[in-house]
């Protein structure tokens, strides 16, 4: 199950999306978490959807992979669907029994509400599946530099994030590692009732911190060794490109945004 | 000329209460271009030694010279740590990128090198150590061995005079340490770069110039290998041992064979047995 866990991986092809400037694909993933917000009618989800498909058609990602990315957040797509589909009152009843009952505003806006989830983790994790992370962050140091007038620190901010994407497989195949000590130890994890299971955690948690918090110590230590200041300014071993493709993907998604927008508005 | 030059260095960790001396007046001085070994029980205070040398920890009493700069002057730092280098023990806490050559590249933007003579350093330094045909994979996917050779080309990336290494070896397989050993040893003798390797296997202390026995804090030996591992019975009453090759010329020592060469290879040992042994025969047929 840890696995499966694909938030922040890099999935290596060599397609027009992975070529792409990073920060060309951080605005587009902003632009996009607009249009999810904005859609609404059944027409511009239509359009999403099918747009969603064209990308991921052409970043060459296998659709397994990035389905892979949505198991860890199933629960929450279906805990919110039924949330919506049993609370929502509005529209005719086509399902009642006892104090339950499904309203046609519940069901459609618990799908709605699925997809829109679903969109978002699949558009999000297309950023990160189709960028390194020293590249995505580099484009979001870039993206971020004007803050550093008002004294933000962008650049510490930056290598928080980068340091984060750095420790998760590391993080990741040591708690598979706790899993398997634990469990031949006889920990049972899989059954009982959730309080139950949630206590099972416990002995993988525990390791799993201290563990973390001695890497994090060796870490800084290493960094410091490597003459890292976080107030002096450094240079950049990569040179972000932004290229004709960069600024029509842009473009294309400033127009996609107004057309949904104006499909909203008319219908 | 001495690269590392410490006067009556102490130190100790500020507890509460109690307040363990763990480093215990060293003088210590080693040359430009050498190759010390350090070795010593668990505690011993050798890793703290070590954090000395770049200023990770300063002296609470002498005082300690790397590159003719003291360590306690803080407007040298960058420069101090750039000369020395230092290397850890597990791989994966040392490696801050996703990409190895991005990781090699690290510390020289953190020195502001610019773009172009990085890429050239970086080059090099991969295949110092090589590693260049991996340059663009991510280092969680390495062999140990691998990983610990990108963490040495990312200190020799800033082109230090002299590099620390903290038990480099000792999370890695055989094969592993071959390699880093092979590495550290090509980069002393072909880049007359210092190192100080600090070590618990005891055949890599024997491949040094020099090896320092640290024990609570205190130097107990100083010498060349050949003559620190003569000791075998007092390095036993420190913990330690001594390579197999000398341990196992002493215990035929003991049963009256006369060796009197100190071994420190197994190449060297079969060679000084081969050579009684023939000795004994020609005896024998006379
Ligand atoms: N950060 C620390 N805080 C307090 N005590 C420490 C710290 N690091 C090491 N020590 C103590 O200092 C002594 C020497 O440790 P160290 O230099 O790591 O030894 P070695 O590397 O030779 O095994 C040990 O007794 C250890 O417990
Ligand atoms: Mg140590």
């Amino acid at each position: 199950m840890i696995r499966d866990i694909t938030i922040g991986q890099y999935y290596s092809t060599d397609s027009v999306v992975h070529k792409m400037d990073p920060r060309t694909k951080i605005l587009w993933t902003l632009l996009y978490m607009v249009m999810l917000f904005v859609v609404d009618s059944i027409y511009s989800y239509g359009v999403i959807i099918a747009f969603t498909a064209m990308v991921i058609k052409i970043s060459h990602i296998p659709l397994k992979y990035i389905l892979r990315g949505l198991k860890p957040i199933l629960f929450l797509v279906i805990f919110t669907a039924f949330l919506n589909l049993f609370l929502v009152d509005e529209g005719k009843v086509i399902f009642e029994k006892g104090i339950f009952s499904i309203t046609e505003g519940g069901l459609w806006l618990a799908i709605k509400m699925a997809v829109r989830i679903t969109l978002l983790i699949m558009g999000t994790s297309l950023l990160t599946l189709s960028t390194t992370p020293t590249v995505l962050t580099s484009g979001m140091e870039s993206l971020l530099s004007p803050l550093k007038k008002i004294g933000v620190p962008v650049s510490v901010f930056v290598m928080m994030i980068s340091i984060a994407l750095r420790f998760i497989p590391t993080l990741l195949d040591e708690t598979d590692k706790i899993i398997k000590a634990q469990t031949s130890r006889g920990a049972d994890f899989e059954n009982g009732n959730p309080i139950k299971r949630i206590k099972a955690m416990i002995p993988i948690l525990v390791p799993l911190f201290v563990s973390a918090f001695r890497r994090a110590d060796d870490l800084a230590v290493a960094m410091e060794c490597r003459c890292y200041n976080s107030d002096a300014p450094r240079t950049s071993y990569r040179k972000l490109e932004f290229g004709i493709n960069d600024l029509s993907a842009l473009c294309f998604g400033i127009i996609m945004v107004c057309t949904l927008v104006l499909i909203e508005v008319v219908s | 000329m001495n690269i590392i030059e410490t006067k009556e260095l102490s130190f100790s960790y500020k507890r509460e209460n109690d307040e363990k001396v763990v480093l215990d007046g060293l003088n210590i001085d080693i040359k430009e271009g050498s190759f010390t070994a350090i070795i010593g029980h668990n505690g011993s205070g050798k890793s703290t030694f070590a954090k000395h040398i770049n200023a990770i920890l300063l002296p609470c009493g002498g005082s300690i010279t790397v590159c003719g700069i003291d360590t306690s002057d803080e407007k040298k730092l960058y420069e101090l740590r750039k000369s020395a280098g230092m290397v850890f023990q597990n791989p994966d806490n040392q490696i801050v990128a996703t990409i190895v050559e991005e990781d090699v590249a690290f510390g020289l933007e953190n020195l502001a090198i610019d773009r172009e003579e990085m890429h050239r350093r970086v080059e090099a330094a991969l295949k110092a150590v090589n590693m260049y045909e991996h340059r663009k994979r991510a280092p969680h996917l390495l062999s140990g061995g691998q990983k610990q050779r990108v963490a040495i080309a990312g200190i020799l990336a800033m082109q230090p005079r002299c590099i620390v290494l903290d038990e480099p070896t000792a999370m890695l397989d055989p094969q592993g340490r071959r390699e880093v050993m092979d590495t550290i040893l090509s980069l002393n003798r072909e880049n007359n770069i210092t190192i100080v390797l600090i070590t618990h296997y005891m055949d890599e202390a024997a491949k040094a110039d020099r090896v320092i026995v640290l024990d609570k804090g205190k130097v107990r030996f100083d010498a060349p290998p050949r003559e620190v591992f003569r000791e075998e019975e007092k390095l036993r009453d420190l913990g330690l041992s001594v390579p197999d090759s000398t341990a196992l010329v002493h215990a035929l020592r003991k049963k009256g064979i006369n060796i009197e060469k100190e071994t420190l290879t197994p190449k060297e040992c079969a060679e000084e047995i081969l050579s009684v042994t023939v000795d004994i025969r020609t005896r024998l047929k006379r």
